[in-house]
């Protein structure tokens, strides 16, 4: 990993997750690739492994994901919040995503792996407070205008979530 | 406050609010409601071989569910019988045995008690290990793969207890004629800071709020409509009120039946889209539905919500290619509750479809998903209301149309269009209807008392 990689990963990080502390919707959506695969699998412990989470890849046999994204139903997602209806998000929860523990490599086809941790803290209405902690597995690809993103695995440390999910990881 | 002074008066369609807050009731609902009815721990698929488990909790008390070397599944309490330590440390897995990690008792698959470290040295070989199991719910039963468990020893069978909700599951839920369904891996688990009821009552009944809480959803599904999701018509749905007026109150919303049974064009576009292994299911699928249903008087084709009593509730999408919800609302004090969600697919649905429906499930019900976030709101809201509820407070309104249960207007109009409504099961009502809420605290006032 050559320090100039993992800065301009981290930079695209920190771009991204404050397009989205500062609701910048279209913008976040604009960097996401046409084959995007978004996945938030949901914790489980299973006896006789250390292992919280199960595969997520396009192989895995079918589970029930916390979130299981294509460009397409992220697109539904946005929409929502454009029409000033999603009441989870009306008015806009206080967020702001600290990204943290980047590390990059370089993969065949001009695609690189970004490895993050997360540390999001959520307000509605100025008091209930909530706090999502987890890393993420990201697979970007170089284009001309920069990085896109082409796949994203989030892991929650939270096994119980302090509430339901409005904002994106 | 007396514990029986709260004021449900389901005849008047008018609730107290204190039901929501009070640790007094709360108390009494965990002994009066959570130990006498039957709740639901678990699906056959997902402990198909003996010695499979998973964890769950009937109210607060967390249990095992577990197939035994017999094949008989039994719903043991997760608790020492020694002192108190859990004996099973995890969501799921395969177990002969568990051992206590403080002195070492050791069950075996039906909570027996078989190993006891320093039996001679200690206890003189005196021990009554047939006394000292695990715990056992003292009912378990199944229906169509569904199992449920009570404390009550006495409490009608689970049959009984279903009563007519019975038609609407084999055709819903249980699905034999389709080669049965499948509990997928993978349980959402969230906090909501707001009390079980308010959860229950909304399954069981609440198709009024759909068009206002998921507006949002609903239109970008008509501005989007070239996906695989599409338009919503909700106006020529139904509910059904099972065990009305006076028996066990399961609800049931967002129904649709009619003459035919249903189309399955829009099914075959979608699967279309997915390749012609999904086409060919469908295909399948919709000569089984016409089969199984060509004896019925009427057909069901839909149903959005439902609430078996108190806790358990079932969500399904508008087709085929949509993953169906299971619900538990989870009691963790007056204003918490956690809620768990697993999900169902046709079992012989080949996996493009179950991978689809799994998605959509993702996307609209679910704990990120773009309905349920916003009924979170909405009680996150209420609830912080109710924290500062004061006892001279006005109850809450569940009026609608109170001397008007039965609905001749509709049945009527379902009639002209050659749907034989009577054949349904339970008491048949409009869209938007509160009898199905007032039902769920008929009968939860009647447990209490
Ligand atoms: S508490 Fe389990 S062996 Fe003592
Ligand atoms: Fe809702």
């Amino acid at each position: 990993m050559t320090a100039s990689l993992r800065e301009e990963v981290e930079l695209f990080l920190i771009h991204e997750a404050e397009l989205l502390d500062t609701l910048q919707f279209h913008d976040w959506y604009a960097l996401l690739a046409d084959d995007l695969h978004y996945v938030i699998p949901a914790a489980e412990s299973v006896q006789g492994t250390n292992r919280r989470f199960d595969e997520t890849g396009r192989d895995a046999a079918p589970r029930f994901h916390l979130m299981d994204e294509t460009k397409a139903t992220m697109w539904l997602r946005i929409r929502q919040l454009d029409t000033g209806m999603r009441h989870v998000e009306v008015p806009a929860s206080s967020t702001d995503r600290l990204i943290t523990n980047v590390t990059a490599r370089e993969l065949l086809d001009r695609a690189v792996e970004a490895k993050s941790k997360f540390l999001v803290v959520q307000i509605r209405h100025g008091v209930h407070e909530s706090m999502f902690t987890g890393r993420r597995t990201d697979r970007l690809r170089r284009t001309e205008d920069g990085f896109q993103l082409v796949s994203r695995r989030v892991e929650f440390t939270q096994t119980v979530l302090s509430r339901a999910l409005s904002i994106f990881f | 406050m007396t514990a029986t002074a709260w004021e449900v008066d389901a005849g008047q369609g008018l609730v107290d609010t204190g039901i929501f807050t009070d640790p007094e009731l709360y108390q009494r609902e965990l002994d009066q409601i959570f130990r006498q009815t039957w709740l639901y721990v678990g699906h056959d698929s997902q402990i198909p071989e003996p010695g499979d488990y998973l964890t769950n909790y009937l109210a607060e008390t967390e249990v095992i569910v577990i197939r035994g070397k017999d094949q008989r599944v039994r719903v043991l309490r997760n608790q020492c019988a020694h002192r108190g330590n859990k004996v099973c440390l995890f969501d799921r897995g395969n177990a002969r045995a568990f051992s206590c990690t403080f002195h070492g008792w050791r069950y075996d698959d039906a909570g027996q008690l078989v190993g006891v470290p320093f039996l001679s040295e200690g206890y003189h070989g005196e021990v009554d290990f047939a006394g000292w199991g695990l715990q056992r719910a003292p009912r378990v039963e199944s229906y169509g793969g569904f199992i449920f468990a009570s404390w009550d020893p006495d409490i009608v069978g689970l049959d009984s207890y279903l009563g007519d909700l019975r038609w609407y599951l084999d055709r819903l839920l249980v699905q034999e004629f389709l080669g049965g369904v499948e509990v997928v891996g993978g349980r959402q688990r969230y906090t909501m800071p707001t009390n079980w009821k308010l959860l229950a009552e909304n399954f069981q009944g609440d198709d009024y709020h759909v068009q206002i809480t998921h507006a949002s959803y609903l239109r970008v599904l008509a501005e989007e409509s070239q996906g695989l999701r599409g338009k919503v018509n909700l106006n020529d749905r139904l509910q059904v009120a099972v065990g009305y007026p006076d028996g066990i109150a399961h609800g049931l919303g967002a129904l649709k039946v009619g003459a035919e049974p249903k189309d399955a064009t829009r099914e075959l576009q979608i699967a279309e889209q997915l390749g012609p292994e999904a086409v060919e299911w469908i295909r399948e699928r919709d000569r089984r539905v016409r089969e199984f249903q060509r004896d019925d008087p009427v057909k069901l084709h839909l149903c959005s919500n439902i609430n078996v009593f108190p806790n358990f509730s079932v969500v399904s999408g508008p087709n085929a290619i949509f993953g169906t919800g299971l619900l538990q609302w989870h009691p963790r004090g007056p204003m918490v509750t956690d809620v768990w969600q697993w999900a169902m697919v046709d079992r012989a649905a080949p996996e493009v479809v179950k991978r689809t429906a799994l998605r959509e499930l993702v996307g609209a019900q679910a704990a990120a998903g773009m309905l349920a976030p916003d009924d979170s709101e909405n009680f996150e809201r209420s609830s912080d209301n109710l924290a500062a509820r004061r006892s001279s407070e006005r109850p809450f309104h569940y009026a609608m149309a109170i001397d008007r249960d039965d609905d001749p207007g509709l049945r009527a109009r379902l009639a002209a269009e050659g749907v034989d409504v009577d054949a349904l099961p339970g008491l048949i009502g409009p869209y938007v209807w509160e009898v199905n809420q007032r039902q769920f605290y008929r009968y939860w006032a009647e447990l209490l008392s």
